[in-house]
């Protein structure tokens, strides 16, 4: 049987063909018409000693490495290939989606306390949580018995979709663990760690054993794959659906000390101390909370998050941002004076803070400077290129590695010696310099200040709202969320301040 | 800003280019039926007037060009040009405006090749300036009322339609958005890896702009190394940045050195197909069994500049005290013309022509200045050498006339050139010699802007005495040679 090549219509019974081969020395179609008076005959005369024997023509190339290796061997060597798939489905692919999950939980707690030096118990607290999780899934999964198997069936196939997993979940148990330990982490962090690929996150599957990611299903490897950035909503979204069902209330601390996260978004935006005294003094006048400053995890089941101002986080910042205005339109004298100042300062940021902002698209090279650029690049040799390319050897052939192995050395990477260098205690002191350069600056800037600066109350209140929108800004970015919703947040705060007030 | 240089593949782009694709031929194919061109008949097609709808669908203006075609093939084989009816049979079937017969659609099951059957792909197009006034075809300025062109998209829309029930709600949204004859802006992908590939590019592009060579190459060397970048969509950058740096900076290659990886990793023996490769690069850029790639091309030209000058000529380029970059380049440039794409293109014929060019210019040199070293015999074997690479020069600029009618070069200045050298053969004395050679340089340097120009300045048997001279060499032998009258018992002896 020969391939088929082209030729007329066949047209036998309409028939529509146009490919044809030859069988048996007759040429016909491909749905098995044979063309009349077209016979091929074996003129060539046949030798007695390969009677039998099939001479074929192998279209010999040799490879990089210089052995020959035939075409056709190649391509049916790939075809066999794909034809016996790893892959398995249904229950086992679950029960390995678990694993492989677990796996990169695990490789996540690790780095946390090796490199951020959480404590060891850290690990455990994510263990048990994680437990309960698998509990809660199993008990969704509905161990129902055997006899209704057709209505257990469909209902499984419903509610389970992917087990209700992704990579986010993962950090809303690190999250959570967190807060049970009283960990002063907040998301920000988790989101810095994980943009600057420094937590695994993204592309999180190329650290799964190989014979892990052969076997487990495609939608589940891209589950693991990361996607997108992730946004502050869908991570407090999570983290509620997440709270719910490990049912955290009952067995753990479900808790966030505001205090630390009010600490770090003042130092990200360089606003002076003295702001959170002032808006802690506000929480206190307003919640009722203990004097530890603790806002409780909401919990929900629903599939959309509605009420994103019950975070604890949000929650904080629009404190901070309610605090910073009415301190202002109190005419708090240093305040002005700082804020004034403090107009004038580009937003400041580590390298985190450039790389978060560029993954969400915020930040654009056109913007930067020298060194900013230099940094990044030295981030993209150093820390994105070794996390993207970490497989890719496993799938070449070795032409290609061949190839590409003379193609990388005429193009050396110049900042791999570079980068192992810089240890990370030194960048630990350069951001407390940074931040200690940042507010020297504004204290200037105070002094060149001109004393005797009267303003009207008009003039009071545009320097409010730019601080404020400023503010708005820079917090919707550090928190990842979009600044109307930040809006509604404090306008939310602002009505139950108000309406506490008047009651 | 600038496009990623990424093999981007989703199911959804196919299927919208099929959508579309099918719909535009839809369209045509209304559109033929109410300006009756397709044939009324419409009965289905049997293997006789299958095979045989090449020539009778043909109208009246096709056949007559077949028939001119025919006729310039038949008169070509009588001049002696035989080789060159392949060619022409070839030019056939590319021709873009032969294929204008709707039956076809019938049969092609890949609506994007229908379409480009009646369409100049834009590969072929590719830097060839068609600003001859001669080929300028008058707009078609026939109008159809309102009503028929309502009538055609909606039939067409429904023939298409019929064919894709289930298709995606975004692939749907975007095929009615083509239909109301817009375009949809895909935006990019705000994955996390896409973007910092984005981000990546856009640095490299910019600071190429900027000149700021450092930044380009750790862009480069980074974009290179990430999966799913094609290093054949960012050669050009990749060659700017080496030239700008490879002087300077120590262990990288040389803008040579990297066009000669290309070209050699990449193959340009397979078929280049639009419909696998959706958003690969453009087949002009990155080669095919049709169209040689541009990096060859370069490569090719770097590598004769390199072998021409005499700098950086290190130990390791000499071979018996010989430099072997030419001669290597010869041997590569020798094997390629024997095969496609690289036969059928006529800027590699001219870089081989330039090759022997050089070398013969090397070689009459040469025998200029030790010419009275030689015996008799190594005087002959000399000289032949010069007068075989004239002959391959004249040969390879044959080949490169026949090959593309759109391919320019200064045919007069390198007649004149070979002239020159093959005076330098059957010119004898060393008095004269160095008069002779400042002649000719500045015959050269004066005659060419000039010789450009003026087409009645070089006497006419001088020149179809050289053109021909490789052909009639076996009959009249070296007597023809006479002509220069310099020493023509040498020759004989």
């Amino acid at each position: 049987m020969s391939t088929f090549f082209r030729g007329p219509i066949c047209g036998t019974d309409n028939c529509r063909s146009r490919l044809w081969r030859i069988i048996d020395g007759r040429r016909t179609c491909q749905y098995g018409h044979v063309m009349e008076g077209d016979v091929e005959f074996n003129d060539d005369e046949d030798d007695i000693n390969s009677m039998g024997v099939v001479t074929r023509r192998l279209n010999l190339t040799t490879n990089a490495s210089g052995s020959f290796r035939s075409s056709m061997n190649s391509q049916s060597q790939s075809s066999q290939k794909t034809s016996d798939s790893m892959k398995v489905y249904g229950e086992e692919a679950d029960r390995l989606f678990l694993k492989c999950f677990q796996h990169i939980l695990k490789l996540q707690c690790r780095w946390l306390i090796v490199n951020q030096k959480f404590p060891a118990v850290f690990e455990e607290i994510v263990k048990i949580m994680w437990m309960r999780l698998m509990k809660s899934l199993g008990e969704e999964d509905g161990l129902q018995p055997p006899t209704e198997l057709n209505s257990g069936r469909k209902n499984r196939g419903e509610k389970r979709g992917r087990l209700g997993l992704s990579l986010l979940s993962g950090v809303a148990l690190l999250y959570m663990a967190g807060a049970h330990l009283r960990l002063p982490v907040f998301w920000p962090d988790y989101l810095r760690w994980i943009c600057s690929l420094k937590l695994v996150y993204f592309k999180a599957n190329l650290n799964l054993a190989p014979s892990y990611r052969r076997q487990l299903p495609n939608y589940y490897l891209q589950l693991l794959e990361g996607g997108k950035t992730p946004t502050g909503v869908q991570f407090y979204h999570r983290l509620a659906n997440i709270c719910g069902r490990v049912d955290i209330y009952s067995n753990a601390r479900a808790f966030v000390t505001v205090e630390p996260l009010l600490l770090k978004l003042l130092l990200t935006s360089r606003l002076p101390p003295h702001m959170f005294f002032y808006a802690l003094e506000l929480i206190r006048a307003t919640e009722t909370v203990n004097s530890s400053f603790e806002f409780q995890i909401p919990k929900h089941l629903r599939s959309r998050l509605t009420k994103f101002y019950e975070h604890p986080e949000p929650k904080a910042a629009a404190y901070l941002i309610l605090a910073v205005r009415f301190k202002l339109l109190q005419r708090d004298i240093f305040l002005i004076r700082y804020c004034t100042v403090w107009l004038r300062f580009a937003k400041p940021g580590t390298l985190e803070d450039l790389i978060t902002d560029t993954s969400y698209g915020l930040s654009s090279e056109k913007s930067w400077d020298q060194k900013a650029t230099e940094d990044y690049l030295q981030w993209m040799e150093t820390h994105f290129l070794p996390a993207s390319t970490r497989i890719e050897h496993e799938s070449q052939s070795i032409d290609q590695r061949i190839a590409n192995k003379k193609l990388h050395a005429m193009f050396p990477v110049t900042g791999e010696s570079l980068g192992a260098s810089r240890s990370d205690s030194s960048a630990d002191f350069s951001y407390i310099n940074q931040v200690q350069d940042a507010y020297l600056s504004i204290c200037d800037g105070i002094q060149h200040l001109p004393c005797d600066q009267d303003l009207s109350s008009e003039d009071l209140q545009t320097l409010a709202s730019h601080v404020e929108a400023r503010l708005l800004t820079w917090i919707a970015n550090t928190l990842a969320v979009t600044e109307p919703q930040l809006v509604s947040c404090v306008d939310h705060l602002q009505a139950h301040i108000t309406a506490q007030k008047s009651a | 800003m600038f496009e990623l240089p990424a093999v981007q593949n989703s199911k959804r782009i196919r299927t919208i280019r099929k959508l579309r694709y099918q719909y535009i031929n839809a369209l045509h194919r209304e559109h033929a039926k109410t300006q009756g061109q397709i044939n009324a008949d419409g009965t289905l097609p049997t293997p006789e007037n299958s095979a045989a709808e090449e020539t009778s669908d043909v109208d009246a203006d096709r056949a007559s060009t077949l028939i001119r075609k025919r006729r310039k093939r038949r008169s070509l084989s009588i001049l002696g040009c035989a080789d060159s009816d392949s060619e022409l049979s070839d030019t056939e079937l590319q021709d873009p405006d032969a294929q204008d017969d709707p039956h076809r659609h019938h049969f092609q099951q890949d609506s994007e090749k229908a379409f480009y059957a009646r369409h100049e792909k834009p590969q072929e197009t590719f830097e060839s300036w068609n600003t001859d006034r001669r080929n300028a075809v008058p707009m078609i300025s026939r109008t159809i009322s309102y009503a028929d062109c309502k009538h055609i998209e909606r039939s067409a829309h429904r023939r298409t339609i019929a064919r894709n029930t289930h298709i995606s709600q975004a692939a749907h949204l975007q095929y009615s958005a083509i239909r109301s004859g817009q375009e949809v802006f895909m935006p990019p992908s705000f994955g996390y890896h896409s973007v910092h590939y984005h981000q990546l590019s856009e640095l490299l592009h910019l600071s190429i702009l900027s000149r700021n060579w450092e930044n380009a190459y750790r862009c480069f060397s980074v974009l290179i190394r990430l999966p799913g970048i094609d290093v054949r969509s960012l050669w050009g950058a990749g060659v700017a940045i080496l030239d700008a740096l490879s002087q300077s900076k120590k262990g990288i290659a040389t803008s040579t050195d990297f066009l000669g990886w290309l070209s050699s990793i990449y193959t340009s023996r397979s078929n280049f197909n639009h419909s696998m490769n959706l958003s690969l690069d453009p087949v002009f850029r990155s080669g095919s069994k049709t169209h040689t790639a541009k990096f060859v091309i370069s490569w090719l030209w770097e590598t004769l500049f390199d072998a021409c000058s005499d700098i950086n000529l290190s130990q390791t380029k000499m071979y018996d005290g010989i430099d072997s970059r030419l001669p290597k380049l010869m041997e590569k440039l020798s094997e390629m013309i024997l095969a496609p794409p690289y036969m059928e293109d006529p800027e590699v014929w001219f870089i081989y022509a330039v090759c022997h060019l050089v070398c013969a210019d090397k070689f009459s040199e040469r025998f200029c200045n030790q010419g009275d070293g030689f015996s008799g015999l190594e005087k002959d074997i000399a000289r032949n050498q010069v007068v075989q690479h004239i002959t391959n020069t004249q040969n390879c600029l044959k080949k490169c006339m026949v090959k593309g009618a759109d391919f320019n070069y200064p045919e007069r200045f390198l007649q004149e050139q070979l002239a020159s050298f093959e005076k330098r053969l059957y010119f004898d004395g060393n008095a004269d010699q160095s008069q002779m050679e400042a002649k000719s340089s500045e015959d050269n340097t004066s005659d060419s802007s000039s010789s450009n120009l003026d087409t009645q300045e070089l006497p006419a048997a001088d020149l179809s005495s050289f053109i021909n001279e490789d052909e009639d060499e076996d009959y009249f032998g070296r007597s023809e040679r006479v002509h220069f009258g310099f020493d023509s018992d040498e020759s004989s002896s």
